[in-house]
């Protein structure tokens, strides 16, 4: 019995699939699956989410609601019920509308909006900022309620709910760093609507916008202020191929009213808050009849009580409020600081020259409507 | 456009983990082989007895370990792959450097002790920390070499 | 050299045989999972006890595939004998198992 030590054949342990191989032919495997799995989950969704009862979504409201009223500050909720407002009138076209809208406020650099369950739609703060007629407003919550319509807001509740239980089981059981991949996968598939659900609520919002204003002007403002590639969450969208694009999604719009034979052409109607008096911050407008005049120096708003004595103008100075809505100085017989918003905050100061045509500063209601130029819309 | 981009980030960090974990292994392969032929007549076999021809002088527990980890990249490709089931073949490469150090160390002391032989030889193996969860928890397997080596005589 | 010639036992001696010659130890692994549909089950399972059949499959599966593993490591060295074979479990990756066997290859008479 000797000992003769040899060495093994040290291939025989390790497979010689190359990894880099390995790794593409299972993520496209994967990826496949999963497409699959949504596909089939997406039709199964589609055809139950309907069913359930308005009764079960005034529940779900309640819940949300609770949670974005938190998170309003006092001068959102007040823009909020001026929108909820809004969304209502526009309801009234929709006969056989299930819901009561409720409208929140949330902070978002994206200009968007949501529709959730219950009929509760999220506007972020970023869109309403941008919007600069009542009109585009009311085309963004049309298209909402186009959604709310097809139910499509149930559908992807359901996708969404469907998607977290299936990743969560997945994560229990292999664990593993998965959880960002499945994580982006979620993104890229659970907020975007189908092409065909996108398309069919602008529709939807368009005939709403002829029956309350009989035009269609300010519809397309929407789309047209945002830039081609930077529609809200697009990118991800585009990227999956779900959301029609910016442009095609106009020009379907065209289309579709020139099928109808309804017209572009109309007054705009302005948004303000609820029971808000505004000033038409306008050279043009301001000469009228206003008692409160606001003229623009270096990115300032000056507030001047004109009055006419003997045939003479006299201005007083009443208020400052710098462009970011804050009140810099103050006149004694002017009792309470005026909180004015700038609509379009990203306006560059220039020295000299008054603010663009058609801003609108907002002055809260504790000043006696009378002092400033009210208009009713 | 952000998720695309942390996408393309992620999937950067991958490839650069996958080449240079890559090269370590590469590395360690090389020098395995090169002192699995210096350290080859040491004799070590799994028996418990000595075999009755073997004539020797004095004994010791001898043993050799290591505690080694996988690159995120062959990380990722396992948990790719224990969706689909089947031979998890990222891991094969790292058990088997484990392994085959562990038992090179168990040699090298057995060989610094003055030993010829090695019996009874075991090996070990056990997951150090959680390698499931989330990536974040350090993903590394103990392999523990152990015998009894012997002086020949003659 | 084939399998049927070749002999695995986990003594260290083969009946009515005798070792002629020692090759050195020689070994064999395998890591497996199963896809996840089967872990899901398996978590369910878990709850109520019992035997968990997609496992013990499984391992049956990694347990053949390093024993044949082992073995053309034995005939690559020219042995016809692996003795005093071991096997050890090990949980490498959550849902997946590794098995691993090893023994001394000789050469019988």
């Amino acid at each position: 019995m000797k000992a003769d030590p040899r060495l093994p054949d040290d291939t025989v342990n390790v497979s010689q699939t190359h990894p880099l191989k390995e790794a593409i032919i299972l993520l496209i495997g994967i990826a496949s699956i999963s497409t699959l799995i949504f596909v089939i989950i997406a039709f199964f969704v589609n055809i139950t989410a309907p069913l359930i009862p308005y009764s079960v979504e005034a529940k779900l409201l309640s819940l949300a609601w609770k949670r974005v009223e938190k998170t309003m500050d006092t001068e959102q909720k007040s823009q909020g019920v001026n929108l909820k407002n809004l969304a209502n009138r526009l309801a009234t076209h929709w006969p056989d509308n299930p819901y009561t809208y409720h409208v929140g406020i949330i902070h978002s650099p994206a200009a968007n909006a949501f529709a959730l369950s219950g009929g509760l739609i999220l506007v972020t703060s970023s869109l309403l900022e941008s919007a600069e007629s009542e009109n585009e407003m009311a085309f963004v919550l049309g298209h909402e309620l186009g959604h709310f319509r097809n139910r499509d807001h149930l559908k992807a509740l359901g996708r969404g709910i469907l998607f977290k239980l299936l990743i969560s089981a997945i994560g229990l059981s292999s664990g593993a760093n998965l959880g960002s991949l499945a994580g982006t996968a979620e993104l890229l598939t659970n907020r975007s609507f189908s092409r065909k659900q996108e398309r069919a609520a602008d529709i939807f919002g368009l005939s709403l916008m002829h029956q309350e204003y009989g035009h269609l002007k300010g519809s397309d403002d929407f789309f047209n202020r945002l830039p081609e590639e930077a529609y809200n969450d697009s990118s991800i969208a585009d990227f999956a191929g779900t959301h029609p694009g910016t442009q095609q999604r106009i020009a379907e719009l065209y289309e579709f009213a020139e099928g109808k034979g309804w017209t572009w052409n109309g007054p705009l109607a302005r948004l303000l808050p609820q029971n808000h008096p505004f000033i038409d911050f306008d050279g043009a407008d301001a000469s009228l009849n206003s008692t409160l005049v606001p003229t623009a120096k270096c990115g300032q708003l000056h507030f001047h009580r004109k009055y006419r004595s003997d045939g003479l103008t006299v201005k007083s100075l009443v208020s400052t409020v710098d462009r970011y809505g804050k009140c810099q100085k103050q006149n004694p017989c002017n009792r309470s600081s005026w909180l004015l918003r700038q609509r379009a905050r990203s306006a560059p100061a220039r020295p000299r020259v008054s603010c663009p045509r058609g801003r609108q500063f907002y002055i809260p209601t504790d000043q006696p409507a009378s002092l400033l130029h009210s208009s009713s819309v | 456009m952000d998720v695309i981009l942390q996408f393309i980030i992620y999937i950067s960090i991958l490839f650069m983990t996958y080449c240079i974990g890559s090269y370590i292994e590469h590395r360690h392969f090389q020098s395995i082989r090169i002192r699995e032929n210096q350290t080859r007549d040491m004799m070590v076999i799994t028996f418990s007895q000595t075999p009755e021809e073997w004539k020797y002088t004095s004994t010791d527990l001898v043993c050799g370990n290591i505690v080694i980890s996988l690159d995120y990249f062959k990380r990722f490709l396992a948990a790719l792959r224990t969706l689909v089931g089947g031979p998890i073949k990222s891991y094969e490469p790292l058990l088997d450097r484990a392994r085959r150090e562990a038992i090179l160390r168990m040699k090298e002391q057995a060989l610094s002790q003055g030993y010829d032989a090695i019996i009874n030889a075991r090996l070990e193996t056990s997951r150090l920390a959680s390698s499931g969860g989330d990536g974040k928890g350090t993903s590394g397997i103990e392999v523990l070499a152990f015998g009894t080596g012997l002086k020949l005589l003659g | 050299m084939n399998d049927h010639e070749l002999i695995i036992s986990n003594v260290e001696t083969i009946p009515e045989k005798t070792i002629v010659e020692f090759y050195g130890i020689v070994s064999g692994s395998s890591v497996r999972a199963k896809h996840v549909g089967r872990d899901i089950a398996a978590n369910l399972k878990n709850i109520f006890g019992g035997e968990l059949k997609g496992y013990t499959e499984l391992l049956q599966e990694s347990r053949n595939e390093a024993m044949a593993r082992m073995k053309e490591q034995a005939k690559s060295l020219g042995a016809n004998a692996v003795v005093n074979v071991r096997f050890s479990t090990s949980s490498i990756a959550q849902g997946a198992a590794e098995l691993f066997a090893y023994g001394t290859a000789v050469r019988v008479e």
